[in-house]
């Protein structure tokens, strides 16, 4: 079928987000806004210990005097934080063994996703932490991580079962008083992932969460923490896709990830969430803040597909404190009509021989800006540290932006810095090429924009791959410049 | 209601008298304004406390000099002497070119005050406030200027401000090359705040070249602000010497096409120097081209900090923007802070930065000292070898031969 290049603009631009539907589950919600009673309600829902209220309590109270970061280049109605239910989840149902027990709905809503929890479970080896709106309802393989000592739960269980680690570890990364959005979360957070893996294991498979914001006007609020003890390996995966509604809604979750010694951390992410309409309407805030501290010889590296949201700001970083151990950060960051973007990632070496690779690919289309923010800190202390940072930006668009801010700080005489940046749009004649030899427009603008992101798309899982191609695709159709 | 701040820095000073309207307005706007900490991102690697937290004095251009002392003969330029801020004519030399005007800036000069960043810079509005005399250089059209004009500005007394304004307009296919060279001997404590506004007319072509050298006890903070026309061409050199403190920023608004900008800049600060080079080039029409070059050499407990940002503006397709700062860390104890931003509105575009941090080649200088060279002119090679690049682009080889002494 023939498409004029108008046409199929058209087209694309009136498609409606594929994944925007809402699905009707009963839910308990807390009433909307934000006070003391609220955490402490928060909490008595949760069952949690004295210790971990007044760990939210604290964070409470010093979020209180903090002020929303205005220093990102993003613009957006700021979120009315007293018109946000903090608390929204499945009503508790009885223990789930098997997938029968699920409610039928949610396997629906999976199968439309594309995921069908039988056939993952089978084929795949992944183990599923599904959740929906803060609770998590299905967890399986969860007794065959068991026989390994491999812990992988809700955050709730994690702090019912296993309290001296999420005690232990909790806000080491990510300290309370570290940034406005985290400290929200430290306060307010309702659920999330735990995950410890012991020493010397090497995970099995890969594990993954698929986070969904459901309940109308719900904040997502998710704490994952991620322990590797001396020696151990893990590869973490991260999906999530939203339906589609009007008002803005706002995510903030916090990630944690501690390598210990010789451990190898993998956290991939593809990001989804509704960008808006056209007009950049609705849509998903993303202020997300997740880092990860090293010990001597161990690895973390981060892969991110960012493709949905409205307004991302978010920043994978590592500090690197032990002696030889390395940091890497693989990003695509897609962004089109009105969403904005502003993500990168911090590099901090303060142990000795320690590496850092950064590679962002950004593409900007529509009307989006989409930027890179970076931090390579080399410590006094950090002797013959090294980094190699590569942030590409591609322009599809006149009325695009794309914008790079690297903060390279170096204190030490041995490390060497290497840090280059591009910004272009894609070659005629590369185009002209490809048209030549029969393809379409928009068939070879996708053609060269995977080519260009591969290097980072490289880096994903299998299992991820493929979906995030698939997200490249769609988001870039309908951004012929 | 607005609040009045009173800064330390002010307490003695007597407002400017050049214009009273632009020295009103910048008064005003002064005391709203507040100095910048480091929390403000244009201000996050300088501390500028110890600057204004002082009281100076402001002095007249009676200092005695011997200008013997300060003239580059090599160069063969008209020198104008700049005393504590005070542009002198009876120490400058006489003007015997055509086309050429060389004067005090006076209430005529409709230029004065049109292309500086009062609004956004609290170095320029307190220059606009307290700048009691300023410098005026204007080239007529189609006139082309071979003598270099060298602009020396001393510092006589210690705890001076000086506050030198210079105002440099080509008109159209005009040439014209000035050097800038700060000098504060045997003094401490001084500090310059300059300010130059320089309109480059269609076709023409300026060169500025910039030596900052008050010694080890002197702060500076020099700041350009530069407009471009139709195919003009532009270059700024910026050469950061013996100094304790430094701060330069260049602000270029290219609008006009098919225009050409370089900014280059080198400093090896020693001890605790503290050298912060700030560009910002605004393309503000289509088919520009825009080029710098810094590189440092960083010793002892010095810090160095570039910033440099291109921003491309909307429409403003076919331009090829490049950026690149290399740095040498020779001592384990000096600081480099590097931010190279590009911020791109437009998708037809060229641009790219790099940055690279690192230390010297070990294996070069076992090359050199296997051939007998001490490490130490081992190491100096390098340097030299290291700078040239930045070197080279004076384009007069009577300035680079005096500069690379």
């Amino acid at each position: 079928m023939a498409y004029t290049e108008e046409s199929l603009k058209t087209e694309l631009e009136n498609q409606e987000y594929e994944y925007g539907f809402t699905i009707d589950i009963e839910s308990d919600r807390a009433p909307n806004g934000l006070s003391e009673e609220i955490i402490r309600f928060i909490s008595a829902k949760k069952d949690e210990p004295n210790w971990l209220l007044e760990y939210r309590l604290n964070a409470f109270n010093i979020w209180k005097k903090m002020e929303e970061p205005k220093w990102a280049h993003v613009k957006y109605k700021k979120p009315d934080f007293q018109d946000i239910c903090y608390y929204a989840a499945p009503k508790p149902k009885k223990e789930l063994a098997s997938l029968d027990e699920v409610d039928p709905e949610i396997l629906r809503t999976m199968e439309r996703l594309g995921i069908s929890v039988n056939e993952q479970k089978k084929l795949t080896g992944v183990a599923m932490d599904f959740v929906i709106d803060s609770v998590s309802v299905s967890n399986s393989f969860k007794e065959k991580l068991g026989e390994l000592g491999i812990i992988f739960c809700s955050f709730g269980d994690a702090v019912k079962e296993h309290p001296e680690l999420v005690k232990k570890y909790l806000g080491t990364v990510v300290p309370t008083a570290d940034n406005f959005y985290a400290t929200l979360n430290s306060a307010v957070f309702t659920d999330g992932s735990f995950c410890y893996i012991p020493k010397g294991v090497r995970c099995p498979m890969e594990l993954s969460t698929y986070f969904r914001i459901n309940e109308a006007g719900t904040g997502q609020f998710e704490r994952t923490l991620l322990i590797a003890d001396e020696g151990s390996y893990v590869s973490y995966l991260e999906g999530c896709t939203a339906p589609s509604r009007d008002e803005n809604q706002l995510h903030a979750a916090v990630v944690e990830l501690i390598a210990l010694d010789d451990a190898e951390i993998k956290y991939s992410t593809v990001q989804n969430w509704y960008p808006g309409d056209k007009e950049g309407k609705g849509g998903v805030f993303n202020f997300v803040t997740k880092r990860g501290i090293c010990e001597k010889n161990a690895k973390i590296s981060w892969t991110q597909v960012e493709t949905g949201s409205a307004v991302t700001w978010k920043y994978p970083s590592c500090i690197l404190k032990g002696d030889n151990s390395i940091g890497e950060f693989y990003s695509v960051a897609v962004t089109n009509n009105n969403q904005q973007a502003d993500t990168g990632t911090k590099m901090i070496h303060i142990g000795k021989n320690t590496k850092s690779t950064i590679i962002s690919k950004g593409v900007s289309a529509g009307h989006s800006h989409n930027s890179y923010r970076g931090l390579v800190k080399i410590g006094k202390g950090a002797s013959n540290a090294r980094n190699f940072s590569q942030c590409d930006s591609l322009l599809m668009t006149d009325t695009s932006g794309a914008h790079t801010y690297p903060y390279i700080e170096c204190e030490n005489s041995t490390a060497q810095l290497e840090h280059e940046a591009t910004t272009s749009k894609i070659g005629e004649d590369q185009l002209f090429y490809c048209k030549q030899r029969g393809i379409s427009e928009e068939k070879a603008i996708s053609l060269i924009v995977n080519g260009y992101a591969k290097e980072v798309l490289n880096k994903l899982p299998m299992e991820f791959a493929v979906e995030a191609q698939k997200l490249l695709e769609i988001s870039l159709e309908n951004s012929v410049g | 209601m607005t609040t009045t701040t009173i800064h330390p820095i002010t307490e003695n000073l007597i407002p400017s008298t050049i214009n009273n309207v632009a020295t009103e307005n910048a008064l005003n706007l002064l005391s709203a304004m507040t100095f910048p900490t480091r929390k403000s991102e244009d201000w996050k690697y300088t501390r500028i406390n110890k600057i204004i937290k002082k009281e100076y004095i402001q002095k007249d251009a009676s200092g005695e000099i011997n200008t013997k002392d300060f003239i580059e003969e090599s160069l063969n330029a008209i020198n104008v002497f700049v005393i504590n801020g005070h542009y002198s004519t009876e120490l400058s030399d006489a003007n015997k070119n055509d086309g050429l005007v060389l004067e005090k800036i006076t209430i005529d000069n409709i230029n004065y005050n049109s292309l500086a960043s009062n609004q956004t810079n609290i170095f320029t509005t307190l220059n606009t406030a307290y700048a009691n005399n300023g410098l005026s250089i204007s080239v007529q059209k189609n006139t082309k200027i071979k003598q270099p004009i060298h602009i020396i500005h001393v510092n006589t007394i210690s705890n001076v401000i000086a506050n030198p304004r210079t105002l440099i307009v080509l008109e159209q296919s005009s040439e014209l090359e000035v050097i800038q060279s700060y000098y504060a001997p045997t003094i401490e404590d001084t500090f310059t705040n300059s300010v130059t506004e320089v309109l480059v007319s269609e076709n023409a072509k300026f060169t500025l070249t910039k030596i900052e050298n008050e010694g080890a006890n002197s702060s500076i903070i020099a700041t350009d602000d530069i407009k471009q026309l139709n195919d003009s061409t532009l270059r700024v050199n910026t050469f950061t010497k013996r100094q304790e403190f430094a701060r330069n920023g260049i602000n270029v608004s290219v609008d006009g096409q098919n225009c050409a900008t370089y900014l280059n800049g080198a400093y090896s600060p020693i001890k605790k120097e503290h050298i912060d080079n700030h560009t910002r080039v605004d393309h503000l029409q289509p088919n520009c081209m825009s080029s710098e070059i810094y590189k440092g050499v960083l010793n002892d407990k010095s810090v160095g900090v570039f910033n440099g940002k291109v921003i491309v503006h909307v429409d403003a397709q076919k331009i090829e923007a490049y950026q690149k700062n290399n740095n040498v860390l020779i001592s384990d104890t000096a600081t480099m802070n590097a931010k190279p931003e590009l911020e791109i509105f437009a998708d037809d575009v060229k641009c790219s930065h790099g940055t690279t941090t690192g230390q010297f080649d070990e294996e070069a200088i076992f090359y050199l000292q296997a051939r007998g060279i001490s490490k130490d002119t081992a190491k100096m090679m390098l340097v030299e070898a290291f700078m040239d690049e930045v070197y080279n682009e004076i384009e007069n080889d009577n300035l680079r031969n005096s500069i690379k002494k």
